[in-house]
């Protein structure tokens, strides 16, 4: 018998142990996208908890050598959309068409971006950037913080948002301006943009 | 149209998705001739960068990772077994959902109708040396294999000379359980003194862990105790049952030694056994 009771702990043990290598290391990304989602420290914190605990659930049916990074991902997708969306405070919509006005205007008033460049991103901080970020409609976030935050592929963001690659190609393109236009008009009002243009 | 398409393209430019060569040499040289182009690279890159390298990566608080680490090896065992039984469950194709449903009430119905006095109310069992409490931590260590077993026979007398030799100083009741073979003893210390503990296994991968303590321990500056009122309750011959976190533990006074069960067993007729 206990051969038995160590053979059945064993493999107990490789299932954790397992786990442990591929599953743990994810933790602080997935930690971060609960964040940016619920916009709350608690329901972050229940967030991760639950998504652990169903994705080490269904551990045995992970399929071993693809992406466990995605599959955690997927995970606490569903658990948000079936526990938490409804709790988060949907951001005030965009105005797509004044926003291109906008940037149309930025965009001719400078003949060259190096100085652009240079007044932005060495003034603006890291909580600017992210009441940017934590700004924009759902759909846009979700694909900003999977590829320019967690650096997931066109492919695997389709996946993961259900919808085909030329979706999330436009999704990001606009969220990149919507959050370019912005993050400019923020360091204009601040003064931050002193260069000559 | 072609404007739009090289808008398009940008994004996946930027992002290193552009894949087809032939567009991608085209994209170069359309970027290469407008200036617009450029700027609008320009822009979605700077913004890029700044994502990528100025927002903030807030870790995962130590203590939310610590519960998850700890949630996940309580729950290692249990939930396989319960994978387990579901899956056999199933796999019987005479047994429909309807089955399953009038199993679920039946046992419903027996867990209403139990003898009240398994289900009494009692203070709350809390602190490092509550023998629940601590029974079921030894279960937990066992479980992610922290407190293993130190000795086996089909022998009892070896058994009993093994917790003699180790330092028990009270004479162990060693039960017997249908389906359920004993897999190992230990002997673990607490607060200098020897204490007893027996493990069995089913062939399913089912535990019981039993952890059993001398009444003596529980008199005067006790190092291990239990609340009065369920002490006169166990003294009385009772049974006090409690579930908590995917397993079953059971009380039970068998002569001068209190025994403390712990199993993740599905059994439900486990603690009428004991």
């Amino acid at each position: 018998m206990l051969p038995f009771l160590f053979a059945m702990l064993d493999n107990q043990k490789q299932l954790y142990a397992d786990f442990e290598a591929e599953a743990i290391p994810h933790m602080d990304s997935l930690y971060n996208f609960a964040l940016r989602m619920t916009g709350d420290t608690d329901d972050a914190n229940d967030l991760i908890q639950e998504t652990y605990l169903k994705s080490f659930r269904f551990f045995e049916k992970f399929e071993k050598g693809t992406n466990c990074k995605a599959w955690l991902f997927r995970i606490m997708k569903n658990t948000y959309i079936n526990s938490y969306r409804k709790n988060v405070k949907e951001p005030d919509k965009v105005d797509y068409e004044e926003i291109e006005n906008f940037y149309e205007n930025i965009k001719s008033s400078w003949s060259n971006t190096s100085h652009l460049e240079k007044d932005l991103y060495d003034n603006l901080l890291d909580d600017e950037i992210s009441e940017a970020v934590n700004s924009l409609p759902e759909d846009f976030r979700t694909v900003i913080i999977l590829c320019d935050i967690e650096g997931f592929s066109y492919e695997e963001i389709a996946n993961f948002v259900d919808c085909p690659i030329g979706t999330v190609r436009s999704r990001l393109h606009r969220a990149r301006k919507i959050l370019f236009t912005k993050l400019y008009k923020y360091a204009e009002g601040k003064g931050y943009i002193t260069s000559n243009k | 149209m072609e404007n739009k398409r090289n808008k398009d393209f940008i994004t996946a430019y930027l992002d290193n998705e552009l894949k087809n060569q032939a567009e991608l040499n085209n994209f170069k040289k359309e970027l290469e001739k407008d200036p617009s182009l450029e700027f609008d690279l320009n822009a979605e890159s700077l913004t890029k960068k700044m994502l990528t390298n100025k927002l903030r990566i807030n870790n995962t608080p130590d203590n939310i990772k610590r519960k998850i680490l700890k949630n996940l090896s309580i729950e290692s065992i249990a939930s396989k077994n319960k994978n387990a039984l579901v899956s056999r469950i199933y796999s019987k194709r005479f047994i429909t959902f309807s089955t399953v449903g009038i199993i679920l009430l039946a046992l419903l119905l027996l867990l209403i109708n139990r003898p009240d006095q398994t289900y009494t109310n009692f203070s709350e069992q809390t602190g490092n040396n509550n023998m629940l409490v601590m029974a079921r931590t030894y279960f937990e260590d066992f479980l992610v294999g922290k407190n293993n077993p130190q000795f086996n026979s089909n022998n009892l007398d070896e058994i009993k000379n093994f917790f003699k030799l180790q330092g028990v100083k009270y004479d162990i009741f060693i039960p017997e359980y249908n389906n359920y073979s004993l897999a190992g003893v230990s002997v673990l210390e607490h607060h200098g003194e020897k204490f007893a503990h027996q493990i069995y296994t089913d062939k399913n991968g089912n535990f019981i862990y039993i952890f059993q303590v001398h009444e003596n321990y529980f008199k005067g500056d006790s190092i291990i105790r239990l609340t009065e009122d369920l002490m006169n309750y166990l003294r009385k011959g009772n049974k006090y049952i409690s579930r908590q976190k995917n397993y079953i533990a059971v009380l039970k006074k068998k002569n001068e030694n209190v025994l403390a069960l712990v199993s993740n067993s599905p059994d439900a007729d486990l603690p009428d056994n004991f």
